[in-house]
């Protein structure tokens, strides 16, 4: 399978960002630079990741980076609407409890 | 050089040292500190400046000696130790002059986890009946001294930890490159030489077949020694030898313990100049690499720890080396993996193991395995995920594997295990957000045990047939804050199999985790085979794997 460099598209959104694709080694460095330092300089920053179809570790570590970074500066990382993908990898990392998710409202 | 980093600075506990005085009017504080590997004490005697000339000249009494005793004694007491009358204590008799006496206050040193991490005393010249306001102060004072010890044991652990770090990247980039294992021995020994300043460094690998070790001198004294390969026995009358064939490091700090330890090598050693020797087996016991030094070696946490490291690499190196030719390479590297003697024995159950790197290029990835045997009755088994792939990952990985092995050689609880890793990883950049399960084992009964710190949940063959998926885990290593992962209680009963692996076994893309936990349980509820290593390749081959991830499966089948 040929494998294309970049399968994660990130829109800005406002309040934060909205991800979709694959967030994965090879993109990690794009999804870094739209998050360190993180959007907006007060408030809550928004990542939407309901479009999200595939995350692995270093992906993980850089949504948990965000996190802790805010928390340092009394904001937070709302990760809203995430996928079935991405619910199930946080909560089997144990992230559930740790990181803030807003599900879609039924 | 790891030497200048072990010494806990005077400087450090001046001011516990003054308060002491003061508080209780005394002359001498001291502190011990108890080397965290348990060996020989590091005994710090502070002799404050203005007290310098009193105490330098007093002929009557050894206070260096005087204070290493009451240490010892207290130690040994296991709580505090009070002396009302030097003189009328044998013990002590040695160190004073008839005319003189001293008088004594020590305490033990916890830390936090309830380790003993040293003494801290005062000593007075006269007879002196201590109060129940000077055994309080004395327990004030050690408090102070904990916190010195905690504060400047962490900042350690983070200076050691960079400047070696730095070096070990150095290190795993040559082996990286390295384009066999002759020169992944060459390289190994002669940088990792200078990493630990030793004077002579040299790689041997195990020719099992032939009986020996071929050994290749990295760094040595002479001239025209050097870039020499050269056929050892396969014995234990060399460090190489025995550290290869004990699987057990080899540490010699001093000329006398090489003349009692290598009784047939020691001339040749001391004769070469050599006044400190080490050798460290790599995993499985295939190679060894040994260092000698021209001075005394003090061998205390961050050297071992580098050591470790080194060992580390250098067997991955020499892994890495042998697989060549990518497709033939899959096969056998399988096959050796599997092989028994690549874990321990554990009694009453057979393990295997497996490793198998991303396929996408031949960097190594950050996926590690271990059991390691606690005690008569007792097995740790760790399984991991460092984050990311190349060198940080290789060398985090080593780190942190060492780091589960050393630690589970000290500390009995699984969860004061993990806790350490834990704050490990925070200090240690690569490591953190890196995953874990860590499981203790007791082949006597089956009993189980496990936490699991943001890793896939480790899978449970019954031999009714069932195929239990194991609860979630707290969250991975390295976060901070105050996170409580809590401790599940099981048992293997004779028939089942525990089974770990890393998320490359499962991780398709666009697929939620659960489809391909959904095809493990069926792979393991499929296997036939009774034998672990054949299981593990049933299972394995069941689930095939994504080109460009990493895949470490482990078994242990009761």
């Amino acid at each position: 399978m040929a494998e294309s460099p970049h399968l994660l598209e990130i829109e800005v959104i406002e309040g934060g960002l909205r991800l979709s694709g694959e967030i994965d080694a090879s993109c990690i460095d794009l999804l870094s630079i739209h998050l360190n330092p993180l959007p907006g300089t007060t408030g809550d920053v928004t990542i939407h990741l309901g479009n999200i179809l595939f995350i692995d570790s270093s992906g993980l570590r850089e949504l948990i980076d965000a996190h802790q970074r805010a928390e340092r500066t009394g904001r937070r990382v709302l990760m809203t609407e995430p996928s079935t993908v991405v619910t199930r990898l946080f909560e089997i990392a144990g992230l559930s409890k740790i990181l803030h998710t807003l599900p879609a409202a039924d | 050089m790891p030497n200048s980093f072990d010494q806990p600075g005077k400087e450090s506990f001046a001011r516990v040292d003054r308060l002491a005085r003061h508080l209780l009017a005394v002359p001498i504080s001291f502190v011990t500190v108890v080397d965290p590997v348990g060996l020989p004490v590091t005994h710090l005697f502070n002799l404050d400046a203005d007290n310098n000339e009193d105490n330098k000249n007093d002929r009557a009494i050894d206070w260096r000696s005087l204070s290493t005793v009451v240490a010892e004694l207290t130690l040994a007491s296991r709580g505090v130790l009070e002396i009302r009358d030097g003189r009328a204590d044998q013990r002590l008799a040695t160190f004073i002059s008839s005319s003189s006496t001293c008088a004594c206050l020590a305490e033990q040193l916890v830390d936090h986890k309830g380790e003993v991490c040293g003494v801290f005393g005062v000593i007075d010249r006269q007879q002196r009946a201590w109060t129940d306001q000077d055994r309080s102060n004395l327990s004030d004072l050690s408090g102070f001294a904990i916190a010195e010890l905690e504060r400047r044991h962490a900042v350690h652990l983070k200076i050691a930890t960079d400047h070696s770090t730095e070096q070990l990247f150095q290190l795993a980039s040559a082996l990286t490159s390295a384009a066999g294992i002759e020169e992944v021995m060459q390289r190994t020994s002669k940088i990792a030489g200078d990493l630990v300043g030793a004077s002579i460094a040299n790689a041997a690998v195990v020719d099992r077949e032939a009986g020996d070790m071929k050994m290749h001198y990295g760094k040595s004294i002479g001239e025209g020694e050097s870039n020499r390969l050269v056929r050892l026995p396969l014995n234990e009358a060399s460090p190489l030898g025995r550290a290869v064939l004990t699987g057990i490091p080899v540490h010699m700090s001093n000329a006398d313990e090489i003349v009692r330890g290598f009784p047939l090598e020691a001339s040749d050693a001391l004769g070469a100049g050599l006044r400190a020797l080490a050798a460290y087996p790599t995993r499985g016991r295939h190679a060894a690499i040994g260092f000698g030094w021209t001075h005394p070696m003090v061998f205390d946490d961050p050297l071992r720890r580098t050591l470790g490291t080194v060992a580390e690499l250098f067997g991955l190196g020499l892994e890495r080396a042998s697989v060549g030719d990518r497709d033939r390479a899959v096969a056998e590297h399988l096959q050796r993996s599997l092989l028994p003697g690549a874990l321990p024995f554990v009694p009453g159950a057979q393990t295997a193991a497996m490793y198998e790197a991303g396929a996408a290029n031949l960097d190594v990835g950050g996926d590690w395995y271990d059991i390691v045997a606690a005690g008569p009755d007792r097995y740790l088994i760790g399984i991991g995920d460092v984050v990311g792939r190349g060198l940080h990952a290789a060398v985090t990985m080593g780190q942190l594997r060492h780091a589960f092995a050393a630690l589970v050689s000290r500390i009995g609880s699984l969860g004061e295990i993990v806790e350490n890793l834990d704050h490990f990883a925070q200090n240690v950049e690569g490591a953190r957000v890196s995953t874990l399960v860590a499981a203790s084992y007791e082949p006597s009964t089956g009993n189980l045990e496990l936490i699991s710190a943001g890793h896939m949940p480790p899978m449970l063959h019954r031999s009714d047939g069932s195929v239990t998926q194991l609860p979630n885990g707290g969250p991975p290593l390295g976060l901070g804050g105050d996170l409580a992962r809590s401790t599940i209680s099981t048992a293997l009963n004779v028939g089942d199999s525990l089974w770990l692996y890393t998320d490359g076994l499962v991780e398709r893309r666009g697929e939620s985790v659960d489809v391909g936990l959904g095809r493990l349980k069926e792979a393991i509820q499929n296997t036939r085979a009774d034998e672990s290593g054949a299981a593990l390749r049933d299972v394995y081959q069941a689930l095939g794997r994504p080109v460009e991830d990493d895949v470490a499966v482990l078994v242990l089948m009761r």
